[in-house]
C-alpha cells in the first residue's frame, strides 16, 4: 500500500468509524424492510397500554375497590406476575398501571427487541445474505450497530406513546414518562442480550431461544426476590426487569434504577461488539463438529425426521417447564403463610368458590404452564410450514412420501411433545409443592391438572395446522390465538373482561384444576373442535400447490411473460412466442410446430473404417468413394458435417476443441422414417458414452 | 409386460399454470420417451421449473394433460415418486444433518437405498458425508442431491439444473453417472443451461419459452431446422450461388467463398457447388447454442438495445 492511500485514508475517515461505514444505509434498509412490523408493534402495544388503563379505571373506580384489590396483591401468584406491591397503602390507578401492567409490557417489549435484533443479525448471517451485504461498503460492525439503533429506535417509539398514553388518561405526566422510559430501557437490555447471544451460537433459532431464555429467568428472579418482601429483596436487583419497577413510578418516584438498566445495556453490547470482532462471518463461538456418514435406523421416514428436527426444541421447552414448575411448586408454601397473615386475603378467596387459596395459586400456575405448551405446539406446527417455505420439504414430497403423512407426522411430533411439556410443567410442580407442604396429593392433582389443557393446547395447533392448509400465508396468525389467550388469561380478571371473552379463549374454557371442579364436557368440545381445524388443514393442504418462495418465480415469468419482448415491432408481441426469426426454415410458421425433413442417416456407412478419429485443430484429409451424397456426421458435439459427392480429397477442420470421432454415412433420404414430433426418434450416432448404448427394448426395462 | 415399456416417462399435452394473474405454463408440451435422456432448455423463468413441480405433483396444472410413468402426478403422486428420482437446482438441506444423514434419509423414504451404490457415488463424487450440511458449499450440497438420486434404484431421474456449483471434474462425473444410468435403461428428464452438457447426453431437446414448447426434436432434426455454414474453394467463380434459394451472406475472400445455407436446401446447393469444381468444403452445423440463441436472439437484442440507450 502506498503512502499516499494511508495517509488520505487516514486524513479522510477516522479510524473508528470505517467498522460503521453504511450503518446509515443499513438502518434505512432495516426500516423499510420492517415499516409494517415496526408499526404493528409499536401501535400494539400502545393500544393495550392505553385500553388497560381505561379499563383498569373502569373497573376499579373508587378507592375502596382500589384498596380491596391491593389486599389481593401479596398472594405470591399475584407478585409472581406483577411487581413489587409499591404503594399498596394507597392503591392509586397509577400504583395499579406500574405494579401490575409493568411486567407484562416489558415482556413484551423485550420479545420485540430480541425477535428485531436477531432478525437482521445473526439470521441474516445464516441465510447468507450478510455475505451479499458485507461484501460491498459496509464496515464491520455496521450490521450489529444498525440492528442495535433499529430497535432503540422502536423502544423509544414505544416509550413515547406508553408514556403519550398514560399521560392522557389522566396520570401524572412526569411519572408517566419515566415509566415509559423504563418500558423502553428494558426493550433496550434484551436487544443489548440480543446483540450477544447473536454472537454465540450460529443459528438464529437457538440464538433466540438464549436471549428468550435470559428474558424468562429475569422475570423469575424479580417475581421470587419479591415474593414475601414488598418493595423487593437483594435477589430482585438481579434482574434487569426489577429495575424499570423500582423507579417506583406513581408512587415515589425516583430515577436512579434507571442507570443500571443504561449501564448494563451497554455493558453487554459492547461485550457482544467485542466477540463480534472475534469471529468470522457466518461462524458461530463453537466450530461444528462432524457427525454421523450414516444415519442411524431410527432416522427412517417422516416422523423421525421430524422428531429429530424437534428434539432440541422440545428439551429446551421441557427443562424450562420443569424449571417453572418446580419453582412455583416450591411457592405454595409462602401461599399458606400469606393466607395465616391476611385473613381478608383468605375470605376473598372463600368468596371465589375454592376449596383453598394454594389450589387457586395451583391453578394459575398451571395455566402458565399449559399457555407455554401451546407456544411450543405452535412453533411446531408453523416449523413444518418452515420446511415448506425453505424448499426442504420438496425433496421428502418427491419421495414415496404422501403429503398427509408429511403433515400427519409433524402433528403426532406437536402432540407427542404438548403432552411431555404438560407432563414436565405439570411433575415439576407437584413434586416441589409436595415436598414443601408435604402433601402427597398435589403430584396427582397437578398433573392431572396440567393434562387436562391438553385440548385447550390441541385446539391452538389446530388452529395453526388450519391455517397452514387453507391460508398459509397467513400461517403466523395462529400467534394472534394463543396471543388472546395469553392476554385473557394474564389481564382478563384484572382487565374485568366479560365471561363471553374469557370463554372465547380455548383456555378459558377448561375447568381450572384443582380450583374448580372437572367437568369433561368442554374437554370433549375442545378435542373435537380441535380435530375439525386439523382435519379441514388436512384437506386444504393436500389441494393447494406447494409454494415454496413463489413470488420470485411469479416474478421472473411475469418478466419472461412478455414485457422484455414488447418494445421490438419486429418481434410479434401479441404472439408469446416469436419461434420463427426471418433465418429459420420457411416452411415452419408460428402456429404449426416446424416438422422436420428427412432424417439424416441410414445404415449404411460408406466409408470404410469408421469411425475415424480427429484430434482438435488438426485437419484430416478423407478420401470418399460414393455415387450418392454422403453425410459426414461428428459424433460428440457434433460440430461439422460436410455433404459431398465427388471422389477428391476432404479437408476437415474441427472446431470442437476436444477429440471426436467421424461417421460417414449415406444421406439419401428415406421418407419411411420421418420422425413424429411427439416421439422423436433416438439419435442415432454413437455417443463418447463409455459403453455403445443399447436401444431400450422391453426386455432390458423388464431385467430391471 | 410392463406398461411403461411403451408409454413414454413424461408425456404431457397442453399443460398451463398460472400463479394468480401471472401465466407460468401456457399449454406446454413435453414428451421424455423412456429409455432415453430427454433435455429441457429455457432461458430462466420461462418455466422449467414450474413443469417439474407439476411433475412431482407438487404444483397442480390448470389444465392440460400429464402423465408420469402412465400414471397422474397429482393422485398417484406416492406410488409414483417411488419410481422417481429428483435433483432439485437449489439444494436446501436440514442443517443439523450429515449429508450422509440426509442421502439414508431420503432414500429410505424412498424406499430403497443400495448401499454398495451410494459408497460408490461418494467416492466418485468426492463427497466426505460427515459434515452437517449448513457447513457443505452449494456444490457440495447439489452432490448430496445427485448421489441420494442417484443411488436409488429408479425408472425415472427428473434433474432440475443438476450441475449448477459443481467444478468441471464433477460435471463430467455427473455426465458418466447419467450416462451409465441411460445405458441401464432409464429415462431421464435434464433441465439443464450448460448446453455442451445436453449436447452430449440427450437423445431429445424440448426448448420452451414463456411456458410454451418452441421446438423439439432430437439434436439432427432441430439442426436441419436451421442453417449451416460453408466454406468452400472451388475452381470456377462462385458468385454465381448466391442467387440459389436458400443461400444466405454470400462473400468471396481470397479464394474461399463463404456463405450461410437453410438446411432445407443444404442439397441442391451443394450439388451446384460440386458443379464449380471443388477443390475444399467445410460446412459447419449450428450448434446447441446457435439454436438456442436462435430462439432467444430477438429477447437478446432487446435486452442489449435496452442496455445501450
Amino acid at each position: 500500500m502506498s503512502t499516499a492511500t494511508l495517509v488520505r485514508d487516514g486524513a479522510d475517515v477516522p479510524a473508528g468509524s470505517r467498522t460503521l461505514a453504511g450503518t446509515t444505509e443499513l438502518l434505512r434498509f432495516a426500516l423499510r424492510r420492517d415499516r409494517l412490523r415496526l408499526a404493528i408493534w409499536v401501535l400494539a402495544v400502545g393500544v393495550l397500554n392505553a385500553y388497560t388503563a381505561a379499563a383498569l379505571d373502569s373497573a376499579f373506580p373508587t378507592a375502596v375497590d382500589r384498596q380491596a384489590r391491593a389486599a389481593l396483591m401479596t398472594n405470591p401468584s399475584a407478585v409472581l406476575l406483577g411487581g413489587p406491591n409499591f404503594g399498596l397503602d394507597d392503591y392509586t390507578l397509577g400504583a395499579i398501571v406500574a405494579n401490575e401492567v409493568s411486567l407484562t409490557i416489558m415482556i413484551a417489549v423485550a420479545i420485540m427487541s430480541i425477535l428485531l435484533v436477531m432478525r437482521h443479525t445473526r439470521a441474516e448471517e445464516e441465510s447468507g445474505r450478510a455475505e451479499l451485504v458485507r461484501a460491498g461498503v459496509v464496515g464491520r460492525r455496521a450490521q450489529l450497530t444498525s440492528a442495535l439503533i433499529l430497535a432503540a429506535l422502536a423502544n423509544v417509539a414505544i416509550a413515547a406513546v406508553v408514556a403519550g398514553a398514560l399521560t392522557a388518561s389522566g396520570l401524572a405526566g412526569i411519572d408517566s414518562i419515566a415509566f415509559g422510559l423504563g418500558i423502553g430501557l428494558t426493550g433496550l437490555v434484551f436487544a443489548a442480550v440480543a446483540a450477544l447471544t447473536a454472537q454465540i451460537s450460529e443459528h438464529a433459532r437457538a440464538a433466540s431461544g438464549s436471549a428468550l431464555a435470559v428474558l424468562a429467568a429475569a422475570a423469575l428472579i424479580r417475581g421470587i426476590g419479591d415474593i414475601g418482601d414488598p418493595g423487593g429483596s437483594l435477589l430482585s436487583w438481579f434482574s434487569p426487569i426489577a429495575w424499570a419497577q423500582q423507579i417506583r413510578a406513581y408512587v415515589d418516584l425516583r430515577w436512579w434504577p434507571l442507570l443500571f438498566s443504561v449501564v448494563f445495556a451497554a455493558g453487554v453490547a459492547a461485550f457482544g461488539y467485542w466477540l463480534a470482532d472475534r469471529r468470522d462471518v457466518g461462524a458461530g463461538l463453537v466450530a461444528p463438529r462432524r457427525g454421523p456418514a450414516d444415519a442411524s435406523r431410527l432416522l427412517s421416514g417422516a416422523t423421525a425426521l421430524t422428531v429429530r428436527l424437534q428434539r432440541g426444541t422440545i428439551i429446551g421447552w421441557g427443562i424450562g417447564l420443569l424449571l417453572l414448575g418446580l419453582t412455583v411448586g416450591s411457592l405454595t408454601d409462602a401461599v399458606t403463610d400469606a393466607v395465616a397473615g391476611n385473613p381478608q386475603l383468605a375470605s376473598v378467596f372463600e368468596v371465589g368458590g375454592a376449596q383453598s387459596l394454594t389450589d387457586a395459586f395451583a391453578s394459575v400456575m398451571i395455566l402458565y404452564i399449559a399457555l407455554g405448551a401451546a407456544a411450543f405446539a405452535v412453533t411446531s406446527v408453523l416449523r413444518q410450514r418452515g420446511e415448506e417455505t425453505e424448499g426442504r420439504v420438496e425433496a421428502l414430497l418427491a419421495s414415496a412420501l404422501s403429503r398427509s403423512r408429511w403433515l400427519g407426522s409433524g402433528l403426532l411430533v406437536t402432540l407427542a411433545g404438548s403432552v411431555l411439556l404438560l407432563l414436565a410443567g405439570g411433575v415439576g410442580m407437584g413434586v416441589s409443592a409436595a415436598a414443601v407442604t408435604g402433601d402427597g396429593r398435589f403430584v396427582g392433582a397437578l398433573i392431572g391438572a396440567a393434562l387436562a389443557y391438553l385440548p385447550a393446547v390441541l385446539v391452538v395447533a389446530g388452529v395453526a395446522t388450519a391455517l397452514v392448509g387453507l391460508v398459509p400465508r397467513l400461517s403466523a396468525l395462529a400467534w394472534v390465538v394463543l396471543g388472546y389467550a395469553l392476554l385473557a388469561g394474564l389481564l382478563g380478571a384484572l382487565l374485568g373482561l366479560p365471561d363471553w371473552a374469557l370463554k372465547l379463549s380455548p383456555f378459558g374454557l377448561i375447568p381450572a384444576l384443582p380450583a374448580a371442579d372437572f367437568d369433561v364436557a368442554p374437554l370433549a368440545g375442545l378435542t373435537l373442535l380441535a380435530a375439525g381445524l386439523v382435519a379441514a388443514g388436512f384437506v386444504g393442504f393436500r389441494q393447494r400447490d406447494l409454494n415454496a418462495s413463489t413470488s420470485g418465480r411469479w416474478l421472473s415469468a411475469w418478466l419472461s411473460a412478455g414485457s422484455l419482448t414488447a418494445p421490438d415491432p419486429a418481434v410479434s408481441s401479441d404472439s408469446p412466442m416469436p419461434m420463427d426469426s426471418p433465418l429459420s426454415a420457411p416452411s415452419s410458421s408460428p402456429s404449426a410446430r416446424p416438422v422436420s425433413p428427412t432424417p439424416s442417416v441410414s445404415p449404411a456407412p460408406v466409408l470404410s473404417g469408421s469411425p475415424v478419429s480427429l484430434s482438435p485443430g488438426s485437419p484430416v484429409s478423407l478420401m470418399v468413394s460414393s455415387d450418392s451424397p454422403v453425410l459426414l456426421t461428428l459424433s460428440s458435439g457434433a460440430l461439422v458435417s460436410l455433404v459431398v459427392s465427388l471422389d477428391s480429397p476432404l479437408s476437415v477442420t474441427l472446431s470442437s476443441d476436444s477429440p471426436v470421432s467421424l461417421v460417414v454415412s449415406s444421406d439419401s433420404p428415406d421418407p419411411g422414417t420421418a420422425p413424429q414430433r411427439e416421439q422423436p426418434r433416438p439419435k442415432p450416432s454413437p455417443r463418447p458414452s463409455p459403453t455403445p448404448r443399447p436401444t431400450p427394448t422391453p426386455q432390458n426395462s423388464a431385467a430391471r | 409386460m410392463p406398461a411403461y415399456a411403451t408409454t413414454p416417462a413424461i408425456e404431457i399435452r397442453g399443460l398451463s399454470k398460472s400463479f394468480g394473474s401471472v401465466t407460468a405454463l401456457d399449454r406446454l408440451d413435453l414428451t421424455v420417451p423412456t429409455g432415453q435422456v430427454a433435455g429441457f432448455l429455457g432461458p430462466n423463468g420461462s418455466g422449467k421449473s414450474t413443469t417439474i413441480r407439476v411433475l412431482l405433483g407438487l404444483l397442480r396444472a390448470d389444465a392440460g394433460t400429464v402423465r408420469l410413468l402412465g400414471g397422474d402426478p397429482w393422485a398417484d403422486a406416492v406410488a409414483l415418486h417411488r419410481r422417481v428420482a429428483y435433483v432439485p437446482g437449489d439444494v436446501n438441506l436440514w442443517p443439523n444433518l450429515t449429508g450422509g444423514e440426509a442421502i439414508d434419509l431420503l432414500g429410505r423414504l424412498r424406499g430403497r437405498t443400495d448401499e454398495l451404490r451410494k459408497a460408490e457415488l461418494l467416492a466418485r463424487f468426492e463427497l466426505d458425508p460427515t459434515k452437517k450440511a449448513r457447513t457443505y458449499s452449494k456444490g457440495n450440497r447439489q452432490k448430496v442431491a445427485l448421489v441420494a438420486a442417484l443411488a436409488s434404484d429408479v425408472e425415472l431421474l427428473i434433474l432440475d439444473e443438476p450441475t449448477s456449483g459443481l467444478d468441471p471434474l464433477m460435471e463430467s462425473v455427473f455426465t458418466q453417472c447419467i450416462a451409465e444410468a441411460s445405458v441401464a435403461g432409464r429415462s431421464v428428464l435434464l433441465s439443464s443451461h450448460i448446453l455442451a452438457e445436453v449436447e452430449k447426453l440427450c437423445h431429445t431437446i424440448t426448448i420452451i419459452r414463456g411456458g410454451r414448447t418452441v421446438e423439439t426434436g432430437t439434436l439432427a432434426e432441430l439442426r436441419h431446422l436451421t442453417r449451416s455454414t460453408v466454406t468452400a474453394v472451388t475452381a470456377k467463380d462462385p458468385s454465381g450461388l448466391a442467387r440459389l434459394t436458400g443461400v444466405h451472406d454470400l462473400r468471396v475472400e481470397g479464394d474461399e467463398v463463404l456463405f450461410d445455407v437453410d438446411n432445407a436446401h443444404l442439397d441442391a446447393v451443394m450439388r451446384a457447388v460440386a458443379e464449380l469444381g471443388l477443390r475444399s468444403l467445410v460446412s459447419t452445423p449450428p450448434s446447441l447454442e446457435d439454436l438456442f440463441m436462435r430462439h432467444y436472439g430477438d429477447e437478446l437484442a432487446v435486452l442489449n438495445g435496452a442496455g445501450a440507450r
